[in-house]
């Protein structure tokens, strides 16, 4: 039997979800519960369309892992693994609110409209090593980042 | 979801019956829900529970949360959504609306810090 599990997290501005598979796994999403904006993906590769469409979104650890993903908001999806997957989603709460999405490749200018979230990896950030799923609200201040190869992102309400 | 299904016509020169449904725990009669006139050429027509069964997965559950839509909501049912630390002194007394869904869903483990 195929490995498939569902996590979810609702954080104080916005939610994550998770999903951990094995190779050749088909999900579906019902429209009501797709509240996605970006897909990470931190293992393997998939790729997700709108049912019965052919107009498919690859996620690849080796190449494109940060994708936009709200042309997929108000339709059943379907997600096929192509080898053992993790894929992070990050959602709105609102689908009135919009989030602008971002990976972080090196120091930056934080503001308070935006959080940060550590998919994968030990990041230095400001001094202090982030593990996985560690999340930070950010202030209007610089961030000193030593990436250390991990998977960051920061996201920013609308 | 329970669904009651009650057939009030049958036209036949356009292969179509009237009807009306509602949850089955309703507390309104069925006979005060509208009445809703559906073909039935793609309908599966082998017996009656089959019958019945295509006509509930055609119309019958998209229409009852339709009619759920459009009956309001209580005043004292009026819910507001659950943020915020958890704090059982803020939350008690307040009614809290959630997104229900069927999925298995585990935690994930996520830890806020600041930088």
């Amino acid at each position: 039997m195929k490995r498939y599990h569902r996590y979810f997290k609702k954080c104080e501005e916005f939610s994550i979800c998770s999903e951990i598979g094995d190779a050749n796994v088909v999900a579906l999403e019902e429209a009501k519960d797709r509240y996605s904006l970006y897909h990470i993906v931190v293992k393997g590769s998939g790729r997700v369309a709108k049912t019965f469409d052919s107009d498919y979104l690859v996620g690849d650890i080796n190449g494109v892992y940060f994708s936009d993903v709200k042309k997929f908001l108000g339709f059943d999806t379907v997600f096929e693994s192509f080898e053992p997957v993790q894929v992070y989603g990050f959602n709105t709460l609102d689908l009135e609110q919009d989030w602008d999405g971002r990976l972080v490749d090196g120091s930056f200018e934080g503001d308070d409209k935006s959080w940060l979230i550590c998919f994968k990896g030990n990041p230095t950030i400001n001094g202090k090593e982030l593990r996985d799923m560690d999340y930070a609200k950010l202030e209007n201040k610089h961030y000193d980042v030593h990436l250390n190869d991990a998977i960051v992102g920061v996201f920013t309400k609308l | 979801m329970k669904v009651i299904i009650k057939i009030l016509d049958y036209l036949s020169e356009r292969d179509a019956v009237v009807f009306r449904t509602c949850r089955l725990n309703s507390h309104k009669p069925i006979d005060e829900y509208p009445e809703k006139v559906v073909d039935c050429f793609d309908l599966n027509k082998n017996d009656t529970e089959d019958f019945i069964q295509s006509l509930v997965h055609k119309i019958s559950a998209h229409l009852i949360e339709e009619q759920d839509e459009n009956e309001g909501i209580l005043e004292e049912n009026t819910p507001i959504k659950p943020t915020g630390e958890l704090d059982f002194e803020k939350i008690v007394g307040k009614v809290f609306q959630v997104r229900h869904t069927t999925r298995r869903i585990n935690h994930l483990k996520m830890r806020r810090i600041e930088l």
